[in-house]
């Protein structure tokens, strides 16, 4: 596996989130655009502060817990001199996963970081970390591809006992924060365990590099599953007089799950589009469709699987990102039929959206029950933040269609959130 | 069926670029085979040589060894080969080894070990990252026949002392389970690192 594909590997099993951010690599493909000139300075002027999204998690991992996941990385870098291998290529890939980890320990998590996004951001340098590590043992004959296997196998079994002996507890109080609590942990589980699957394809034959790519991807499974682990155990201990949700949590993604289940297949790109009146291939609105449709379809995908695994927690949060696209969806096909999303003659729509978008999300933030809110908040926010960040970088090819796009995603999905929110909450009170 | 003067002019084109002209040889090192059908070739034999100095390991016969005893006994250092077909004893027979290359009593095993009525060997020699080996990825056939043989890029072993950015000289000898004049071209080629076998070959195998 090359380290790019590594990189789009960690972007499907990392739970980050970043189904959202796919679309961005097209920002350069400008055919189809009609020329329009936007004021620079108007558009250096979009940009703007962000609500805070909170973590929707209402016991987050503790201090010593995230400082334990950095301690392990600099464990396993300690004394990882990779000077010692003859071999340029294969030293310089050591170098590479090297300099990576390490830039891990000296990222600065901004004041806007949850524990819980901290955590998530050292699972992937814990892998770089190990990749260095048993390069080198694997250099100096003290490791085998044998031995990695057999801790592979070791941990991959423990991360399926850990999902197949879960129990959703939580406090008699608050069954809505309890199904956020369990819906990442049990991610992290899962994620945990599939990664640390047997058969998966690597990419060298080299010694040293495939026994480090083995045990890379060991070490990437482990830490998910360890950090779930531990995570329930943190919120284990908060419950003084716990209930068990697991029937409740059943009960409502089978309903959820029913809802969303005609999404599950991926969608007919052309299909989204070819239905208008006039021609909206080519602006913001084909962005705006085909993300939304993107999300609902991941969504729904993640819904039914998740259900069909009996990961209740994760089905309903699955599924309630897929009903809010496809409620954001309706509302912007009806905008597109009526005009709206095509390409401005100005900055101004654009910069508006943006203003929209982020009132969408306050209110959405304002919403109750809360852990939901935030949860679905997410999925607006990371948008938004994309977008500002091209045009703080100067990076935004075609600002009529892609930045207002984004905008636009971002808007539309925050304007249709509040409801369901609402509509899960009430369903898992009742 | 290939006249054997043809397959002579081969073997001593081959170093010289006319041997693309001759058998239709891949003119790119990284041309994927030409037709979405084809046939997985899996009992294929491989030997390689290398040579760390500026020289090919392999140096062809001079390009005039094929007319009839007529050549010119002045020209100058033989061509290195770059692509061949080799069909019988003699073809294998008029092969050079550069002093410095290594493994040549294997490839020299492999050619002698050849059943030309039956088998062929394919002949590629190309430079290569000091700090990387040739190996073949796959070997395939088209619907015509022909084969192509799929070389890659693997990284050497780690305790070689090598540097990312210098060049040695590889060549591989690959026996191919059927004869020379079961087709009329070949192709040969590398294209960087080596990769999972292309779909389409993945259940057509010939030889399993």
């Amino acid at each position: 596996m090359s380290r790019h594909t590594r990189r789009s590997l960690l972007a499907m099993t990392g739970t980050a989130l970043t189904g959202t951010l796919a679309g961005c690599s097209d920002l350069n493909l400008l055919s189809g655009e009609r020329n329009v000139e936007y004021d620079e300075s108007s558009l250096a002027a979009i940009p703007g502060e962000l609500p805070r999204v909170p973590a929707a998690t209402p016991v987050q991992p503790t201090p010593g817990h995230v400082a334990a996941a950095r301690e392990r990385i600099r464990l396993l870098l300690d004394d990882a001199d990779v000077s010692r291998i003859p071999n340029e290529v294969v030293r310089q890939k050591l170098d590479r996963e090297r300099e990576a980890a390490r830039a891990a320990l000296t990222r600065d998590d901004d004041h806007e970081t949850t524990r819980v996004d901290a955590l998530a951001g050292l699972t992937h340098p814990r892998s770089e970390a190990m990749f260095v590590h048993a390069g080198l043992a694997a250099f100096d004959e003290a490791l085998s591809a044998g031995d990695v296997e057999a801790r592979r196998d070791r941990h991959h079994r423990d991360a399926e006992a850990f999902l197949a002996d879960y129990r959703y507890v939580g406090p008699p109080d608050d069954v809505v924060g309890a199904l956020a609590e369990h819906a990442r942990i049990v991610d992290w589980g899962q994620t945990g365990a599939r990664i640390a699957e047997p058969n998966r394809h690597h990419e060298y034959e080299n010694t040293v590099l495939h026994v480090a790519e083995l045990a890379q991807d060991v070490e990437w499974g482990r830490a998910y599953a360890a950090d779930a682990r531990r995570l329930r155990e943190g919120y284990a201990s908060t419950l003084d007089d716990p209930r068990t949700y697991g029937n409740r949590f059943s009960r409502v993604a089978d309903t959820l799950v029913t809802d969303v289940g005609a999404y599950v297949e991926p969608p007919e790109w052309e299909a989204l589009t070819s239905e208008f009146e006039r021609k909206v291939e080519n602006t913001a609105g084909a962005e705006l469709l085909e993300e939304l449709a993107r999300s609902r379809w991941s969504g729904a995908q993640n819904a039914v699987e998740s259900h069909d695994d009996a990961l209740h927690a994760l089905a309903v949060v699955a599924a309630m990102r897929a009903i809010t696209a496809d409620r954001a969806f309706a509302a912007a096909t009806d905008v597109i039929s009526d005009g709206g999303y095509g390409v401005p003659e100005s900055v101004a729509p654009i910069a508006a959206e943006r203003t929209e978008a982020v009132e969408g999300l306050r209110a959405l933030l304002d919403t109750s029950p809360a852990p939901l809110a935030h949860r679905l908040a997410r999925y607006v926010r990371i948008p938004l933040r994309n977008a500002d960040e091209q045009v703080r970088r100067d990076s935004v090819s075609a600002p009529g269609r892609f930045l207002y796009g984004q905008y636009a995603v971002a808007n539309r999905f925050a304007a249709a959130a509040p409801a369901v929110v609402r509509r899960v909450g009430d369903a898992l009170e009742a | 069926m290939v006249p054997t003067a043809s397959r002579r002019g081969l073997l001593a084109g081959m170093g010289a670029g006319v041997a693309t002209v001759l058998v239709g040889c891949s003119t790119s090192q990284t041309d994927p085979p030409q037709s979405d059908d084809g046939t997985l070739v899996t009992d294929h034999t491989a030997a390689m040589t290398r040579s760390t100095s500026e020289r090919p390991p392999v140096v062809a016969p001079r390009e005039n060894i094929g007319d009839g005893g007529n050549a010119d006994e002045t020209t100058p250092t033989p061509e290195p080969l770059s692509r061949a077909i080799i069909t019988s004893d003699r073809d294998a027979s008029e092969l050079a080894f550069t002093a410095d290359a290594t493994n040549v009593t294997a490839v020299r095993r492999l050619l002698a070990g050849t059943a030309y009525a039956s088998e062929s060997v394919v002949g590629y020699q190309t430079p290569i990252g000091e700090c990387y080996r040739l190996k073949v990825n796959y070997v395939a056939r088209d619907p015509d026949g022909d084969p192509d043989v799929d070389c890659c890029w693997a990284i050497r072993d780690s305790h070689a002392a090598c540097e990312r950015s210098a060049r040695d000289h590889v060549a591989a000898f690959v026996r191919l389970p059927f004869s020379g004049d079961e087709y009329d071209a070949f192709s040969v080629g590398s294209g960087g690192s080596c990769g999972p076998i292309p779909e389409r070959y993945r259940n057509r195998s010939e030889s399993t």
